[in-house]
């Protein structure tokens, strides 16, 4: 008896343990969306989360800065190693191709996320909520622009919202890509602060309407086609930046790279721009804006070295020297450079043909290493807004007086000879390539005024014309008996040129991993 | 009617019993008249578990008798005569019989001298030939005499079906092991470790002395793992440490030196012949490297460098190393109370400068007896372990081997140093800082700081109390308390920590790991006999918890006046933020099971198991799991037609099936998280701190993957056991294999686990062993075993190919592994190389100008770009389309082996013995990646293979090294892929003990010493350091070698002593 009785204790005292709902263990470390969304402070670290993937994508300066700068009538990566990217030889399992576009599809699903769970959550006001979601909205779009520019093209790339979360998705056309980038940047317009209310760096209602006139732009443009009256649209959004009346223009134009370099904001110049730091002296938020497409600064102890990759196109410096009394050449493609070994001074540099841009200056930085600072990006500037402006006015009535004044706007800050007219779409062409070059917007605007393969050959042509021939700086800003004055110029500067197809290089190949994994996508022409 | 068979069959016996002994003594009456007594008792085992089948004989005499199912005897013997009681795997008993007592209970203990006649399966024993399913037992006195510090490095070629290798030649890294072949595509596919009873998850070998491990079991088939359930399916190894047995107090010690060394180097080009390089591949950096003065003018040549004096760096990296052993060891034992203890030390140095092994571990076993009924059994373990090093494999960008190969072994001979030697200094105005990927060797290996600690605590106590004779109740708790640490310093003389051109400034790394892992197994055994009919019943239930914490700090910028205080200056420096610092989860795994284990007339056997597990790891309705297994086996020796054949000792047909799992993912694969990491963004003037999605999305219906084994097997002995023969074929399916699926990059996330595809596993085990020679003084054995495997992908998700990228060097990132449907593990996928381009493929060549064309049907590279030169590397175009593109990558190798086994020779002669152990493996792809690196040829700064000086040059055209300059993708191609196959002499040892009168003399127990080395010798074509490689190491991608730790040569001499 006494042994059964035992039997039943330990038998029961066997099974005893064995309840299984003991086993759903929530994870201790990391935090569900569901706590997440749930307070006003939550939101915003969820937002900070969205912006960190622009510190992500461009944190290498490829995709924002170099690559719409290489191979185009601005300039060329001045490089002999390793430049597959930036010299159309590639194929579609380039590494950095797929870096960008997972990092900024990161960025949309962290977007969507938040749009999600802003939906559900019940521990935000209504008012907060509102713009919250205007702000996840206009990053979104912003994001699905890039890769619409880069990737999508007529058939464009796949669109995933907060109703598609984890759907594999094919490609959405381009023209709807554009309608959903044009009706997430209008719920932004209707719900963001004001710029001068709104924290500096964060998205604002003028911001929107900038990105709205430039979106309208590349919806008219090729390779589509305007058949909604875009280039009104363009103009209207643009006029309203112009007519709120707090942007202006800096009277200086270098102060606006300065304040870059050394992460202000210029808020009445710049609507957007997106931040680098090197708090912590931490190299993964700081970029490589001044050490890839800065003065070139050999000697890294004069406060940061500047490789400066990019060179510019050896139209763009004779465009300038056409004009000296225009404040941006010397800024934007200096003849200096600071050798090793020379005190940290400058020295006239002998190539003509391949100075470096020099837009930004990393030796204003403060901190930096290695290759990496924390230089600021500009994304939408106002003089952009006036150029956008007076390009879509000139579209709509030909030879317009506004959109003529608007362009003498930016050349009189820049202490340019004023154009007296009549003002031609060539000349707002130009204009935007002396104003805006090396940020991030060239081959995109060659693209979609449908003239790339034209300036692609022009400036190949211009750049062989000018081998052999003597440095036109060299009598003004050169001192002593240079060794030789001649530009070398070396096969590899136009190896970017040579490669270029037409047919393919406008856009970016879709990578293998997304075709690989998606079998609903199809690849872009040519690749 | 149970009770009325047991005691029918009882009484029939007794029956049977009294009428021998009394025939017995009616004879024994007429030679003497002696007194004659009847004796019995209950002969139990070492816990008090009846022993049926022992054999109770007078000593000295033919008189004797077998216990019967509850260990009874009953024996008439002569007063003053003493009986002697045997039986198989214990030690052999004598017992006086003297005065009135009748009655003698009879305790055996284990001898685990006869250790091969049992097994340890899951939960309990088994004699071997009972043995129904596969399960290996490593015969540790082999094992125990090469001279390793871990038990795992001298696992190579003893076990069939256990293939075990490198990564890394690294002192004190774990090894790989396979247990028949891999199942899983993405994970791990490690076999499950279980010592003294229970699981230990990240199982470090380091913990144990190899000489404390009284047996290791490897189950390897599905019968005999599905006990372990969701975790069984990679095999499992079961590790029995030591366990106290009776008897007097014995204290021993052992003590080993090993030398060891590098076995071989690698030859890399000569101070001429690397500016000879260096200047063809740019001349005007080689001409400001080597032959400018102090004033910048060019004085000198090439040429000046003939018979230049070559700084050989491998020679400096590489020392003659030594370790050190002590084990001591006690044991003692009453009948109620016993202990084992022991502790080891051991220091082991790496041949590689500064890298160093250490351990150290104490084990105490503590057995007491309290009644009959009630065992309490204690085992405790404690181990330190530390490894000191560098890491040669370094990351994808940074390697330490990188350095030792390319770093210039010669300096500008036209400048002035004065008294400093700028070979050895980091001398910015020779090689450029401010490229890492060409840091100083030797600096590196004297500055460079990493240290990885373990501290682990186990306990077990378990508590068996035997509720009736056939019923016992065990209950285990175990505790594995087990704390890892690595510090990792930077000094300004480091790569990492470097201060021109800085990536972090001075910097540091700790990294606290915590696993806490609590377990308590429960189970009651049930077994009885009936006639024929012999039962044994298990039931059991096990809880196991395992918590995990993780600190990090990483401290950046320390100034460099507190770098002299090394890894403890991290707190001068300033706390990074971008890591994950603090994390914590907890793992829960929950488990019935139960066994059935049944033989008839000791011929059928039949074992069935099955196993619920519940696993936290997978959400509600996904966390519950099945795993059945069953097994037959046919003692045909015992049948009378095979025991008239007289040779035939032993004929056992066993067959199985059964089911197991795997659930290696991580705990939170099945959630949507948010992580802090790289989320924060920068507004108006300061951070602001953010939360982002993981790039890894949640599957909320994960499960486990399931392997299906089917098993079958013959065990043969012939010639009394003289010969024996296992052989056993296997095929395993592993179904809805856990993969870490790579998403399309637009989800916004990079990979979420899966469950999909199909592996099968098909191989043949066969073992031989043999004693050749058996006289009184001299014996030869030998033992042999081979292995053969198969791996087939039978599905894969969307029947789509899964490609692998070893990343060992960020610039040869392309996917080098391929895995598809219908073809095995392991493939290497690249390029054909098809030598290089010969003046005579272009059209109009000219060697004194460049343009020049291919001409028709001789492919050029996509692009075209740069223009093709004679020399250039070429490829094999395989879609015929004259372009070389990716599309023209193809299987160019595979990483498995065909077959891998090991031999073994002893011979013995009294005290003297000498064993020599070969262990091969054939059939196996190398991809040779260290060539693609170091004959590489396009940085003029960087020292090569000196196979790169038969590279092509207009006057040297008749060879397949492309030119300097010359070569083509940044990919793997044919040229690298190296037939690993090899033969080694692993292990020789010879040992002597010393005969009882000399100990006697010296008044010790036993006494010998022995002269041991390790891979002595390796026959093999492979041109690397050694075959046995494997770096970043997985079941997709075998056989990388890339700046891998040399594996060593070992001399030992040892000495074991006991009093």
């Amino acid at each position: 008896m006494k042994s059964k009785i035992l039997i039943f204790a330990l038998s029961s005292l066997l099974f005893l343990q064995s309840c299984d709902d003991q086993l759903d263990i929530l994870p201790e470390d990391g935090l569900g969306s569901a706590t997440l969304y749930q307070n006003d402070a939550g939101a915003l670290a969820g937002l900070s989360g969205v912006y960190s993937r622009f510190v992500a994508a461009y944190r290498e300066s490829i995709l924002n800065a170099m690559y719409p700068s290489a191979v185009t009538d601005e300039g060329f990566e001045n490089r002999s190693v390793n430049r597959f990217f930036l010299e159309n030889s590639f194929a579609s399992n380039n590494a950095q191709i797929l870096d960008s576009w997972t990092l900024l599809y990161e960025g949309v699903y962290a977007a969507n996320i938040m749009l999600a769970e802003l939906e559900n959550s019940t521990g935000i006001s209504e008012t907060s909520k509102a713009v919250f979601e205007a702000e996840a909205r206009f990053l979104r779009s912003y994001l699905l622009f890039e890769l619409q520019k880069n990737f999508g093209g007529i058939e464009g790339i796949p669109l995933p919202t907060e109703n598609t979360l984890k759907q594999l998705l094919p490609r959405t056309k381009g023209v709807d890509v554009y309608a959903q980038i044009i009706a997430d940047l209008e719920y932004a317009e209707q719900n963001l602060p004001r710029i001068q209310e709104a924290t500096a760096g964060r998205a604002s209602k003028d911001a929107a309407q900038a990105l709205l006139a430039r979106v309208n732009l590349f919806r008219a443009g090729a390779p589509f086609t305007n058949d909604g009256d875009y280039y009104t649209k363009a103009r209207d959004w643009a006029k309203k930046v112009m007519e709120n009346g707090y942007q202006e223009l800096n009277p200086s134009y270098e102060d606006i790279f300065n304040k870059l370099a050394t992460e202000q904001y210029d808020t009445k110049e710049v609507l957007f721009q997106i931040g680098f730091y090197f708090g912590n002296q931490d190299q993964n938020q700081s970029n490589k804006l001044g050490s890839t497409i800065g003065m070139r600064v050999d000697d890294g102890s004069c406060n940061n070295r500047g490789y400066g990759l990019i060179s510019a196109a050896i139209t763009l410096t004779e465009a300038y020297r056409n004009d000296p009394s225009d404040e941006r050449g010397l800024w934007n493609v200096s003849p200096y450079y600071v050798p090793n070994n020379n005190n940290c001074e400058f020295r006239t540099q002998f190539n003509q043909t391949a100075y470096p841009a020099s837009k930004y200056r990393r030796f204003l930085e403060s901190g930096g290493t290695g290759s990496y600072g924390p230089h600021h990006f500009p994304v939408l500037r106002y003089s952009d807004v006036l150029l956008m402006y007076a390009e879509a006015e000139n579209k709509l009535n030909p030879g317009s007086a506004a959109a003529l004044d608007a362009v003498n706007q930016v050349r009189n800050r820049a202490k340019a000879t004023p154009l007296v007219g009549p003002i031609t779409e060539a000349l707002i062409q130009e204009e935007r390539r002396l104003e805006l070059c090396f940020e991030g917007l060239r081959k995109y605007d060659l693209i979609r005024w449908g003239i790339l393969e034209e300036k692609v050959n022009e400036t190949k042509a211009a750049l062989q014309a000018a081998d052999g021939s003597e440095n036109t700086d060299w009598p003004i800003y050169g001192s002593g008996s240079p060794a030789t004055r001649t530009n070398i110029t070396e096969n590899y500067y136009l190896d970017g040129y040579n490669n270029y197809v037409d047919s393919k290089h406008q856009l970016l190949p879709i990578p293998e991993q997304e075709i690989g994994a998606n079998d609903l996508i199809t690849q872009n022409p040519g690749w | 009617m149970k009770n009325q068979l047991t005691l029918f069959i009882k009484k029939r016996k007794s029956d049977l019993l009294v009428f021998l002994m009394i025939l017995c003594g009616v004879l024994c009456s007429f030679s003497a008249q002696a007194q004659v007594k009847t004796i019995q008792g209950v002969i139990s085992d070492e816990v008090g578990i009846p022993l049926p089948g022992a054999t109770v004989m007078e000593t000295g005499t033919k008189n004797g008798v077998t216990s019967d199912f509850d260990g009874n005897y009953t024996i008439q013997v002569n007063q003053g005569a003493s009986i002697t009681i045997s039986y198989v795997g214990y030690t052999t008993k004598v017992v006086l019989i003297q005065g009135e007592k009748s009655t003698y209970n009879i305790g055996l203990d284990p001898d685990f001298q006869q250790l091969d006649d049992v097994v340890v399966v899951g939960f309990g024993t088994v004699r071997k030939k009972d043995l129904t399913g596969s399960v290996a037992s490593v015969k540790m006195d082999k094992l125990t005499e090469a001279p390793v510090a871990n038990f795992d490095q001298a696992l190579a070629g003893r076990v069939t079906g256990v293939q075990v290798g490198s990564d890394t030649g690294e002192p004190g890294a774990g090894l790989q092991i396979t247990i028949r072949g891999g199942n899983t595509i993405n994970g791990d596919n490690s076999p499950l470790y279980v010592l003294d009873g229970f699981i230990i998850e990240n199982f470090n070998p380091g913990i144990l002395n190899p000489t404390d491990i009284q047996s290791i079991d490897i189950l390897k088939d599905a019968s005999a793992t599905a006990i372990y359930g969701a975790r069984g399916a990679n095999g499992v190894v079961l590790i029995t440490t030591k366990q106290a047995k009776s008897g007097k107090t014995r204290i021993s010690y052992e003590t080993r030196l090993d030398v060891k060394n590098v076995a071989n180097k690698l030859e890399v080009l000569d101070a001429y012949e690397f500016v000879k390089l260096a200047d063809e591949i740019n001349p005007s950096s080689a001409s400001e490297k080597f032959f400018g003065d102090d004033s910048g003018a060019v004085v000198g040549g090439v040429e000046d460098y003939l018979n230049a004096p070559t700084a050989n760096w491998q020679d400096e990296a590489f020392k003659t190393a030594y370790t050190k052993s002590h084990t001591m060891k006690v044991a003692s034992g009453s009948e109620a109370t016993k202990l084992d203890a022991s502790i080891n030390l051991v220091n082991d140095e790496g041949t590689l400068l500064k890298s160093e092994f250490k351990k150290i571990n104490g084990r105490l076993n503590l057995r007491h007896k309290v009644n009959d009924k009630l065992d309490f059994n204690l085992n405790t373990i404690y181990a330190n372990t530390e490894r000191l090093g560098l890491d040669t494999e370094g990351t994808s960008s940074y390697s330490f081997m990188r350095n030792l190969i390319t770093y210039p072994n010669v300096v500008n001979k036209f400048k002035d140093y004065g008294d400093s030697n700028p070979l050895y200094g980091i001398n910015p105005d020779e090689f450029d800082v401010n490229n890492i990927f060409n840091w100083h060797p030797i600096v590196s290996l004297n500055n460079e700081y990493r240290k990885r600690e373990t501290n682990q605590f186990i306990a077990n106590l378990s508590v068996k109390y035997r509720i009736t004779r056939n019923l016992d109740f065990e209950a285990k708790g175990g505790y594995n308390g087990d704390f890892r640490q690595t510090g990792v310093f930077n000094n300004s003389n480091t790569v990492y920590g470097r201060l021109i051109n800085p990536i972090n400034g001075i910097n540091g790394t700790m990294d606290y790991q915590n696993y806490k892992t609590l377990s308590n197994i429960n189970t009651l055994t049930y077994r009885n006999s009936f006639g024929k009919h012999n039962l044994n019943v298990l039931v059991g239930s096990s809880l196991n918890s395992r918590k995990i914490t993780r600190t990090f700090i990483r401290s950046i910028q320390i100034p460099k006046y507190a770098e002299s205080q090394g890894i403890n200056a991290m707190d001068e420096g300033t706390l990074s933020s971008t890591d994950d610092l603090i994390g914590s989860s907890e793992e829960r795994i929950q488990s019935l099971l139960g066994r059935l284990t049944y033989a008839y007339d000791n011929k059928y056997l039949l074992t069935a198991s099955i196993r619920r597990d519940g696993s936290s790891k997978f959400g509600p309705g996904h966390n519950i799991g099945y795993f059945p297994s069953l097994a037959l086996s046919w003692k045909a020796e015992e049948e009378e037609f095979i025991k008239n054949l007289g040779f035939i000792s032993q004929l056992k047909f066993k067959g199985g099936y059964g089911k197991t799992g795997n659930d290696r993912i991580p705990g939170d694969a099945r959630f949507d998280l948010f992580t802090s990491n790289l989320a924060s963004y920068f507004l108006n003037g300061s951070e602001v701190l953010g939360q982002r999605p993981t790039s890894s999305g949640a599957n909320p219906d994960i499960e486990w993957e399931t392997t299906s084994q089917y098993n079958a097997g013959v065990d043969l002995g012939l010639f009394n056991g003289r010969i024996a023969i296992t052989a056993e074929v296997y095929e395993k399916t592993t179904d809805d294999l856990l993969i870490n699926a790579d998403t399309p990059p637009s989800l916004g996330i990079s990979s979420v686990w899966k469950n999909s595809g199909t592996v099968r596993n098909r191989g043949l085990e066969l073992a031989l062993s043999t004693s050749n020679v058996k006289s009184k003084n001299f014996r030869w054995t030998t033992d042999f075993n081979i292995s053969f495997n198969q791996n087939k992908v039978l599905s894969l998700p969307e029947g789509k190919p899964i490609f692998g990228n070893p990343n060992y060097y960020w610039r040869y990132a392309s996917n080098q592994y391929i895995v598809e449907e219908g073809k095995p593990l392991g493939n290497m996928f690249g390029y054909i190389s098809d030598g290089v381009y010969q003046p005579e493929d272009f059209a109009n060549y000219n060697e004194d100008d460049a343009s020049h064309t291919l001409i028709a049907g001789q492919p050029d590279y996509d692009g075209g770009s740069p223009i093709r030169q004679p020399g250039d590397e070429k490829y094999k175009d395989l879609n015929g389309d004259g372009k070389i593109t990716p599309d023209d990558k193809t299987i160019i190798g595979n990483g498995l082996p065909k077959h891998f086994g090991g031999l073994g020779n002893t011979f013995s002669y009294k005290g003297l013995e000498l064993s020599a152990f070969f262990q091969w493996s054939y059939g196996n792809d190398v991809m040779n990646a260290n060539r693609l690196i170091f004959e590489e040829m396009t940085h003029s700064a960087q020292n090569q293979y000196a196979s790169v000086k038969n590279r092509w040059t207009p006057t040297n055209q008749d060879t397949d090294m492309f030119r300097a300059l010359g070569r083509g993708f940044e990919d793997v191609s044919s040229r690298v892929i190296e037939d690993g196959s090899y033969i080694r002499l692993k292990t020789v040892n010879l040992s002597y003990a010393f005969s009882k009168k000399v100990l006697d003399k010296l008044q010790v127990n036993s006494l010998s010493i022995f002269l041991s080395g390790q891979n002595l010798i390796t026959w093999t074509d492979y041109s690397g350091f050694d075959p046995d490689v494997s770096v970043n190491r997985s079941a997709i991608m075998p056989g990388v070698d890339y700046s891998s730790y040399p594996v060593s040569r070992t001399f030992s001499l040892g000495l074991n002593i006991t009093f």
